[in-house]
């Protein structure tokens, strides 16, 4: 059995050592024991679970996904009430999925004007209630919240099996007898009733007080309240003016700040008697422990307390003073009541040993999951996945890969791509375009959610929905300051630098990384890394750099050749022809550098790099084929002052898809440059290489595509001599030097986008079956 | 249904406008908590395939995507069991599922 359990509960330090933090944990340790694999679903900014949370799980992943879409597996909710009800919202409603909730109690909402004074809180609890009636099948911690599950939300009996809470082990071991031998507290005034609760108003210490001051009234040396649990001071004074007189030297409240287990079970074993007077319960274990120590206890009459004290005798009404002051001054008055009342209570606490309350979750488990099973089994559908991305007419490199990426998922998976263009290029390959915001990721029909960053103004929601919602990630880039910087103004990239590095960050350093990406100390990829589930990355190199900065090794796909070309598009016959038709003069060797250009391409060195080859003679040009913008000035002024004027062309207008292929398949030879590392990639390269344009680049950019020998490595210093000494080596060879079909052949064959699609779909866990009938 | 969730629903969707409003406008995301009971109403309202979802029109873009985006799902599926129909924001299903799940938006 797989189990996707929610365990926030278990990273959030408000609960993890708490009521609901030992059940849950409990809960997941009974059903590992049982043979089950517990996948941990993780909410990544909250502190990472304990270790033995971690032990009982197979897997810990971030956010809320299936690690095997559309199998069989079973959602434990483990705290249906506390967390962002949004987040497991995409694994509710699906038919594979059998859904699961451990319920402690509905105190809240029978009592909102205390617990839920807050509107943001009221409307949390809400929805919280909502979401409950998407579970089938419910582990109440006690049969009252059973009755509640069922008069509230109809729940029908047969989906409710409650479970109990176990006691912790230092009261189980008290079960074998040993409770006779607990040694007197050494701070133990005299003769003394205990009280073990906390601030909040249902444990209602007040009443207890009050009962102990009808006491007071009747006795000259009444029994000392001692009040276990945290209390602030007011509190304490308004307690002990209550609780009527002491007696000298004692007063007439004890409060015990911090005592552990085995000392509580010495408070509980010397009590006259052990008084639980709350308003509301889901369940009770100061009762059980004290039964499991021997102590006389003393309900009030709520239904969780009469499910583990069936003595009329020795419950009360939670309001009425008088009434326990009477049953308090039977209990203290006569040992054989005491006696006779521990007797009728001996047993309780046996039905709440580890064991035994492992067994009934397992058991209410496995019998769910058998039924679920041995219904007619859900009917496989083709899947459909939701892409976060930007896309065509997007004037975005991620956006071109993200439609060519879509044309090969969709024979295998229905696609919907969710992007902020409001004209989104029209596709078959595209079920539906959306528009970009959260519903993708809290719909229940997706097999999976994927989100694409890249380092530009496109991504700034997609960075949001993916750190806040998690899942399958597609990074296109090796770093995101840019995205950050653009998104989060400078502050918040500054913040993001801090909380990776760990230091207080200068805009100094932050100007300073920007202007040099080479120098930065880190990747600003930790968030997103940390929500990823799985990180897909195009390079080799970055999935390197990631694994050393951040631990995680994410999954690496090579990067995909975006414009194929056939043999015949790039035979010479058919370059000579768009050569005269772009006027290229005969016998001029013509050099491109592609995509927008930008200092992070080093258009200086390229610049500098054909300077050389003119000086020594070589008739030869370069062209930046994208445009340069308010770069083009300096550039040209550059060529000149070089000896190159007139060899040097730059746009200052956008360059389109039609000029960009005609100078691709006419140019001799490419340059491609980058100044940051990391790994980082180049579509613009990759586009050489399909075309067979042999094309100098620097040695970080080669490795991260995997480049085939057309490709001419130099060092990432970007020497300029070095980059003019290998056009030099090609042009020295005559024509078509360096050009290689079968590697450019190859290439295009090992990196089209239907291998990738194959492989992205694998990753994801999505089986590939057969291809669409009509594809 | 308890009655402060009774109430609760009658009083959801004017206060979640007015704080959504100013909201947008000052670059801030939906309040997180309005968010979370509409999706909450909403996928209820699926699994149901009852009553009709009306958010009124100056609920705004983010959420009027929202809600679009949760009604193109559709009902899901029983358990095993195939559902009859699948709607989308702007069309009706068909089969057992009833025009509930139209995206209708108030004058």
């Amino acid at each position: 059995m797989l189990i996707l359990a929610d365990i926030r509960a278990l990273q959030d330090p408000l609960h993890a050592r708490r009521g609901i933090g030992s059940h849950a944990a409990l809960v997941l340790e009974a059903l590992a024991e049982g043979g089950a694999r517990i996948v941990g679903l993780t909410d990544p900014a909250l502190p990472q679970p304990s270790a033995g949370v971690r032990r009982a799980c197979v897997a810990i992943r971030p956010g809320f996904t299936e690690p095997e879409p559309g199998g069989p597996a079973l959602f434990l909710q483990l705290s249906p009430m506390t967390h962002d009800t949004r987040a497991p919202a995409r694994l509710l409603d699906r038919p594979n999925i059998l859904p699961c909730a451990v319920v402690y109690d509905f105190i809240p909402r029978d009592h909102p004007a205390r617990y839920l004074r807050r509107r943001s809180d009221l409307l949390h609890y809400a929805a919280a209630w909502q979401w409950l009636g998407a579970m089938r099948v419910f582990l109440p911690i006690s049969a009252s919240c059973a009755d509640d599950l069922a008069a509230g939300l109809g729940i029908p009996r047969e989906r409710i099996a409650v479970t109990g809470v176990s006691l912790r082990p230092a009261f189980e071991a008290l079960l074998g007898g040993d409770a006779a031998g607990i040694p007197r507290p050494a701070s133990a005034p005299g003769e003394y009733l205990l009280f073990v609760g906390g601030a909040d108003w249902r444990k209602n210490v007040e009443t207890v007080a009050a009962a102990r001051a009808r006491m007071a009234e009747r006795h000259a040396a009444p029994a000392t309240l001692v009040v276990a649990g945290g209390y602030p001071e007011r509190q304490r004074q308004r307690i002990r003016a209550a609780a009527g007189h002491g007696v000298p030297g004692r007063e007439a409240v004890l409060f015990l700040d911090h005592v552990n287990d085995a000392e509580l079970a010495g408070w509980y074993r010397h009590a006259l008697a052990t008084v639980t007077a709350s308003r509301a319960e889901g369940f009770s274990l100061p009762v059980i422990e004290a039964m499991a120590c021997g102590s006389p206890v003393l309900v009030s009459d709520i239904p969780a307390h009469r499910e583990l004290v069936a003595d009329p005798a020795a419950r009360f009404d939670p309001d009425d003073v008088d009434g326990l002051a009477a049953r308090l001054e039977t209990v203290t008055a006569s040992a054989a009541e005491r006696v006779r009342i521990v007797a009728g209570q001996a047993e309780v606490p046996r039905r709440f040993t580890a064991a035994a309350v492992g067994r009934r979750i397992r058991s209410a488990v496995e019998a769910a999951w058998r039924r679920q099973r041995g219904d007619r089994p859900a009917p496989r559908r083709r899947p459909a996945i939701a892409v976060l991305s930007p896309f065509p007419p997007d004037r975005s490199g991620v956006a071109d890969y993200t439609a060519g990426m879509v044309e090969a998922l969709a024979p295998h998976v229905d696609v919907d791509v969710y992007s902020e263009q409001p004209a989104a290029l029209a596709t078959p390959a595209v079920r539906r375009h959306c528009a970009l915001g959260p519903a993708a990721l809290l719909r229940s029909d997706y097999a999976a959610v994927v989100a694409v960053l890249g380092n530009s103004r496109f991504h700034g929601r997609i960075l949001d929905l993916h750190t806040r919602h998690g899942g399958p990630c597609i990074l296109h880039d090796s770093r995101l300051t840019d995205l950050y910087g653009w998104w989060h103004g400078t502050d918040g990239l500054r913040h993001r630098a801090e909380a990776e590095l760990g230091r207080r960050i200068t805009r100094r350093e932050l100007a300073g990384w920007t202007d040099h990406p080479h120098t930065l100390p880190t990747l600003f990829l930790g968030e997103v890394v940390a929500a990823a589930a799985p990180l897909v990355v195009h390079s080799r190199a970055l999935a390197d750099s990631i694994e050393s900065h951040y631990g995680t090794r994410p999954v690496h796909l090579p990067f995909c050749v975006q414009r194929p070309f056939s043999a015949a598009a790039v035979a010479p016959a058919a370059r000579q022809a768009i050569r005269a038709r772009l006027g290229v003069p005969r016998g001029r060797i013509v050099v491109v550098s592609l995509g927008i250009v930008s200092p992070l391409k080093a258009p200086e060195a390229c610049i500098d790099a054909i300077a050389a080859l003119v000086r020594r003679g070589r008739d030869v040009e370069l062209r930046f084929v994208g445009r340069a913008g308010r770069q083009a000035r300096a550039l040209r002024a550059r060529a000149a002052r070089h000896g190159a004027a007139g060899r040097v062309h730059v746009s200052d207008e956008w360059v389109g898809e039609a000029e960009y292929r005609d100078w691709l398949l006419a140019a001799d030879y490419g340059i491609q440059l980058r100044t940051h590392r990391f790994g980082g990639l180049s579509g613009a390269l990759v586009d050489c290489v399909a075309a067979g344009l042999p094309t100098v680049a620097n040695e970080d950019l080669a490795a991260a595509l995997d480049a085939p020998v057309t490709v001419a490595r130099v060092g990432d210093e970007l020497a300029p001599e070095s980059v003019a000494a290998a056009l030099d080596a090609w042009i020295a060879t005559g024509v078509d030097g360096g050009r290689d079909e079968a590697a450019r052949a190859t290439y295009t064959r090992e990196h089209a986008f239907d291998r990738y699609a194959t492989g992205l779909l694998e990753t994801l866990g999505i089986a590939v079956a057969g291809a669409r009938a009509a594809a | 249904m308890p009655r402060f969730l009774k109430s609760l629903e009658r009083l959801l969707l004017r206060p979640l406008v007015h704080r959504l409003r100013p909201a947008r406008h000052r670059g801030a995301a939906p309040g997180s908590a309005d968010e979370e009971l509409l999706v909450a109403l909403v996928r209820a309202e699926l699994r149901r395939g009852g009553a009709a979802i009306t958010v009124p029109e100056a609920a705004g873009r983010d959420l009027d995507g929202l809600v679009r985006g949760l009604l193109a799902a559709g009902p899901p599926p029983a358990h095993g069991i195939e559902a009859a129909g699948r709607g989308t924001a702007d069309e009706p299903v068909a089969g057992s599922v009833g025009p509930a799940t139209r995206w209708r938006r108030a004058a």
